[in-house]
This record gives structure tokens, C-alpha cells and sequence, in this order.
């Protein structure tokens, strides 16, 4: 019995010593496998174990190096032991193309001190990796590169359009049968054909005569609106900015025909007098520039009904 | 058509000098019908001209010829960076003999005056004569002189050399009434001028209306009928420069800094009686404003940079207004 309470004792004292005693630091360098062909995959794994203080500088390590390549790189993996030992590791996924046998150099681990001169250097061992060639059959023919390969069909890749096609049709089903019910509904729109502006300014030269302006006193009245229609006339037959112009102006417009010139010249230069002279023009003249306006719009409007019929 | 016989008669009978000064101002000057025009109605108005042209363009020549037709006197003043005030208005000297300090005149006593290249004279003389056309006085000392009535300036500007010159400010310019562009003559009316010039036929040009005749018919242009509805149409015109939105002339709004002032209305007005007055009608018709209006308002309309960098004038705006407002 007391020698198994001293044996438990011992046990334990050991065990707190070896707790105790601080790890010393490591590096090594370790690879899945020491033989890969062309091309194939293998884990390289760096680490570091110890309890040190200082700062710790991991290897930098290249993408190609000693003739492989690294494919992927993981980030450095810690892990703190019981005992407040550390335990640093990262690990590449390399690969190599060529064959033969590739030495792994040793990768450099830095402790930096406080000083320069504290700084340490660590180095895990050299590795050798042996990258071995595909055996080819040269007895066999040479194939052809195998043809791309279908994707097996799934309906659930193509659910949404099926779904869309389905309402586009239900909604133009719905949309034939009672959109024409829909549209019967409402109002026909009739579509009056434009007025030719001759029509319209002889009409209004009818209602103006029927106004009775100037026997009842309002020369002006009547004139302005006179010349008005006329002005209106022109602009419309001959698409220019007549309500704008002057008389001189409008009267040497180069598409008023000659033989117009002196009866349309009287009718708006009795206009401008009665409009800006007080002028007060004789039934006669009134009379005159009535039938004067409504000839020269008779005269010129058969371009414009040709016109007119054309677009329609 | 009796009402407006009375005052178109009256016109008739006072405006008939207007083409015996036509014909007499002929003899000197071939073609320019558009500038012997204007300096007409600034003569019958009241209102002092900017004109505007290269030089060669017989400027000088035709407010001397206006000067002799009318048997007025004449000066010319030419503007230059060293002129002085007392250059133009006159200062007072010291008389030793009597010992006291006399007045003496300057060349602006005159009754028409040509302001030869006024922008290259400094601000400060500008300003003298841009106040005696305004005040109609000038005071020297300490005595006041009138003017001598009809007073005209005619102040000229050369559109091509500005190195060196003191543009007019905008206050300054819209106290002329007009101001007026010169062209180049047309063919034939140069081949009449050198004709004119290598003949050894000397014309005189006599005096063919006196200054009171001139002064009357300033009373008589006042008297010439307008129309509310030409009222209307000359205030559609100025407030379309200011309130250029209206009458679908949105567009031009980014191109104008500030509008015409009241005082182009006025001028409007009173340019439109005088040209009837000189076509001898005795009222006004929309003609008569615009034939006036681009030498009313070309110095009225200040442009923004976005128009100046577009090489856009006032005269392209002006058109574009009067193509816009309607015509009663």
C-alpha cells in the first residue's frame, strides 16, 4: 500500500514537472505522401511548437517552388496546448508536372528579439517528393478527346420559365375572350377628318358677315377680324408665321400669286387704316373687301384640298 | 376716312422738307438711305445716335452734309485715351489784360456733333458728354450754358479694334436713343462713289431747312397718332426681351442677361412717330416699329456669356421676337 501511494505520488510529481518544464521550440515540415504522379495533389503541412514570447515570423513560401507548384494555401492554423504550449501550422496543397524527384528545401522560421541579435532562426528538415509519369500504353491507338457531356435534364432548373409561359398563355387566353367585351364597352372615338383651312376660313367670313358689324357702326371690329381670317388663311395654306407679319411683309411673301397682290394689298392696307387711323371705310369698301378676301381664298385653295386628300 | 384727314394734312404740309433734305444730303452722300434715315429721326426726336461701322463708311461725311443742309454748326471731337473733359466742354482761361478768369468754350457748343470713336476716350470723358446730352447744359465754372437747340450727337464706334478702348457702360448706352449698324454700300452705289469722288463737279450743299423748321416738326412728331393697339404691340415687344417665356420664346430666355429698360418703350414710341412722320403719314402701322425697333433695343438687351460663347447677337434675338409677337 505505500508503495503504490508513493508510486500514485511519484506519478503525479512527474507529471507536474513535465507540465511544468517549457517545450522547446520545433519546426517541421511534413507531406501526405512521398510519391505522386503527374499533376496529382499532396498536402504539405509547416509547423511550429513551442512557448515562445517572441514574434513569430512564418516562411514565405512561393507559388512555384523546387520545380512544384502551390495550388492552395490555408491560412495559419493555432492551437494552444495545455501547458500554454503553442502550436502554429499551415498547410499548401501543392502539385508537380514534372517527374523525377524534387527536394523540398528546408522553409525558415524567424524569432525576432527584442534586439537584432536576439533573433533566432528555426529550419524544418528538407523533404523529398518523387513525382512520377502516367505509364502510357503505346500498343493502343491514339483517341479522339471524349465529346462534352450532357447535363442530365431537370425540370426544376427550368421551373420559372415554365411557369412564366404558362401565365403569358393563360393571360392572353383571358385577354381574347374578354378583352373584345371590355373594348365594346366603351365609347367609339370617331375620328373627324381635319377641316380644310379654306373651308374654315370661309365659313367664318359667312358667320362674320352674319355678325352685321359694320352696319351696325363697329368698323374696326370688323375689319381686324377680317384681316384676321385672312392672316389665319395664309398661315394655314401656306404654313408661315402670317399672324406676325406686317402687310408689307406679308405682300411680298414670293407664294402669293401676282394677280392677288393688289387685291389683297387693298384689303389689309384698309385694315391697318381703319385699325391704326381711325379710318372709317364706306359700305362699299367693306363690302369689297369682303368679297375680295373670300375670292383669293377661293382661288388658292385647290393645292391644299389636293394636299389634304392625299394624306387621308 | 375723315378722321385722321386733319393730322395726316398737317404732316403732309411739315414734313416736306424731309425730301428735299433726302435730295440735298444726296448730293454728298451715294446709298446710306438707312443711316440718313436714322439721323433724321434722332434729329426730329430728340435722341442722340450711336453708330457703329468700320471706318470709310461716310459717317463723318453725312452729319456734316446734315449739318449744312440744316445750316447748323458742326464739331468733331476726336476721342482719344488723353482727351480731358475740359477738352470737350470747355474751361476757363485767365485773361491778363483784364485780370480775371474768362470762360471759353469747348467744341461741344455746337449744334451737331460728331463723337468720333467715343470709346477710346477714358470713362471720365464719356461721362462729360453722355451728361450734356442728357442735361442739355454744361457748366463750367461756375456758370451754367444751354445747349444750343437742335443739339445731336452722333457718337461712332469702330466694331473691330477694341485693343485699347473703354467700352461704353450699359447705363450709358441706353442713354442713345439709337444706335445704328453701317454696312458696306452695294456695288452700284460704290461705282456712283467714285464717280462722284473723281469728278471735278465740286457739289455744295445748301442749306435747304432752318433749325426752327426742325424744331417745329419735333413738336409735330408728338402729334402723330398711335394707336392703343401699336401702344400694345410695342410693350408686347420690350417685355418679351424681359419676360422672354412668353409668346413661346422660351428658348431665348437663357440667352438674355437683362431686358430692354422703360426708356427703350419710350424710344420705341417716339423713333415709330418719327419714322411716319419722315414716310409723311400722319399715324403709325406696325411698319413704322419695325423698321425702328432693332435700333432701339439692340443696345438694350445685355446677353449672357452662354450667348456670347454661341456667337449669338441682339439682332438674332430681336428677329426672333418680332417673328414671335403678334402683329394687331
Amino acid at each position: 500500500m505505500k508503495s503504490l501511494m508513493l508510486s500514485v505520488l511519484c506519478c503525479i510529481l512527474l507529471d507536474s514537472i513535465s507540465m511544468a518544464t517549457p517545450v522547446p521550440d520545433s519546426v517541421y515540415a511534413r507531406l501526405d505522401t512521398n510519391a505522386i504522379l503527374l499533376g496529382q495533389q499532396v498536402k504539405l503541412k509547416i509547423t511550429y511548437q513551442g512557448n515562445t514570447k517572441s514574434k513569430l515570423v512564418f516562411p514565405t513560401v512561393a507559388d512555384t517552388f523546387s520545380n512544384l507548384e502551390v495550388v492552395e494555401r490555408l491560412p495559419i492554423d493555432t492551437i494552444v496546448k495545455d501547458g500554454g504550449s503553442l502550436s502554429l501550422s499551415q498547410t499548401f496543397t501543392i502539385t508537380g508536372f514534372d517527374s523525377g524527384y524534387h527536394v523540398i528545401l528546408p522553409f525558415e522560421f524567424l524569432m525576432l528579439g527584442p534586439k537584432q541579435a536576439d533573433t533566432t532562426k528555426l529550419f524544418t528538415q528538407p523533404l523529398l517528393l518523387s513525382v512520377q509519369s502516367v505509364p502510357v500504353d503505346t500498343t493502343k491507338s491514339i483517341k479522339d478527346i471524349k465529346n462534352i457531356e450532357a447535363v442530365p435534364f431537370s425540370i426544376w432548373d427550368h421551373l420559372g420559365w415554365i411557369i412564366l409561359a404558362i401565365g403569358a398563355f393563360v393571360g392572353f387566353i383571358l385577354w381574347k375572350k374578354f378583352g373584345s367585351k371590355l373594348k365594346s364597352n366603351q365609347p367609339a372615338i370617331v375620328q373627324t377628318p381635319p377641316i380644310p383651312c379654306h373651308e374654315k376660313a370661309l365659313k367664318e367670313l359667312d358667320e362674320l358677315n352674319k355678325k352685321q358689324l359694320w352696319q351696325n357702326g363697329y368698323y374696326r371690329q370688323y375689319q381686324t377680324e377680317l384681316t384676321d381670317i385672312l392672316r389665319t388663311y395664309i398661315s394655314e395654306r401656306w404654313d408661315v408665321g402670317a399672324m406676325e407679319m406686317t402687310t408689307d411683309e406679308i405682300l411680298v411673301l414670293s407664294f402669293i400669286p401676282s394677280n392677288e397682290i393688289d387685291g389683297i394689298g387693298y384689303v389689309l392696307r384698309l385694315a391697318d387704316m381703319v385699325k391704326f387711323a381711325k379710318g372709317i371705310p364706306h359700305g362699299d369698301e367693306n363690302i369689297r373687301c369682303m368679297d375680295v378676301t373670300r375670292k383669293f381664298i377661293k382661288e388658292n385653295s385647290d393645292g391644299k384640298i389636293e394636299l389634304l386628300e392625299k394624306s387621308v | 376716312m375723315t378722321d385722321i384727314r386733319e393730322i395726316n394734312e398737317k404732316i403732309q404740309s411739315e414734313s416736306a422738307f424731309v425730301e428735299l433734305l433726302h435730295m440735298e444730303m444726296g448730293k454728298a452722300i451715294v446709298g446710306q438711305r438707312h443711316m440718313t434715315d436714322r439721323l433724321l429721326i434722332g434729329l426730329l426726336s430728340n435722341g442722340h445716335i450711336l453708330l457703329e461701322g468700320v471706318p470709310g463708311l461716310a459717317k463723318t461725311l453725312a452729319i456734316k452734309t446734315l449739318a449744312s443742309a440744316i445750316h447748323a454748326k458742326f464739331s468733331r471731337i476726336q476721342f482719344t485715351p488723353d482727351l480731358l473733359p475740359a477738352d470737350l466742354l470747355g474751361t476757363m482761361v485767365y485773361n491778363q489784360k483784364r485780370e480775371e478768369f474768362t470762360v471759353r468754350k469747348g467744341p461741344i457748343f455746337s449744334n451737331f456733333i460728331l463723337a468720333d470713336e467715343i470709346n477710346r476716350a477714358p470713362a471720365k470723358v464719356q461721362s462729360a458728354l453722355l451728361e450734356a446730352m442728357q442735361e442739355k447744359q454744361v457748366t463750367i465754372g461756375d456758370q451754367t450754358f444751354h445747349l444750343e437747340e437742335p443739339f445731336l450727337v452722333l457718337a461712332t464706334q469702330n466694331p473691330v479694334e477694341q485693343e485699347g478702348t473703354y467700352p461704353l457702360p450699359e447705363a450709358q448706352l441706353d442713354r442713345f436713343m439709337l444706335k445704328v449698324i453701317i454696312d458696306y454700300p452695294s456695288k452700284e452705289e460704290e461705282r456712283a462713289i467714285i464717280r462722284q469722288n473723281l469728278s471735278l463737279d465740286s457739289t455744295q450743299v445748301q442749306p435747304v431747312v432752318s433749325s426752327n423748321e426742325i424744331l417745329r416738326a419735333r413738336k409735330t412728331v408728338r402729334e402723330v397718332y398711335m394707336d392703343e393697339k401699336i401702344e400694345k404691340y410695342i410693350l408686347d415687344i420690350v417685355f418679351s426681351t424681359r419676360q422672354s417665356d412668353q409668346n413661346g420664346l422660351g428658348n431665348i430666355r437663357r440667352m438674355i442677361n437683362y431686358g430692354a429698360s422703360p426708356r427703350a418703350s419710350i424710344n420705341l414710341a417716339l423713333a415709330s412717330k418719327a419714322y411716319a412722320f419722315i414716310k409723311r403719314r400722319g399715324y403709325v402701322i406696325p411698319e413704322d416699329v419695325r423698321a425702328v425697333c432693332f435700333d432701339i433695343l439692340r443696345h438694350r438687351i445685355g446677353l449672357t456669356y452662354e450667348a456670347e460663347a454661341e456667337n449669338i447677337t441682339t439682332d438674332a434675338i430681336i428677329s426672333q421676337i418680332l417673328n414671335a409677337v403678334e402683329v394687331p
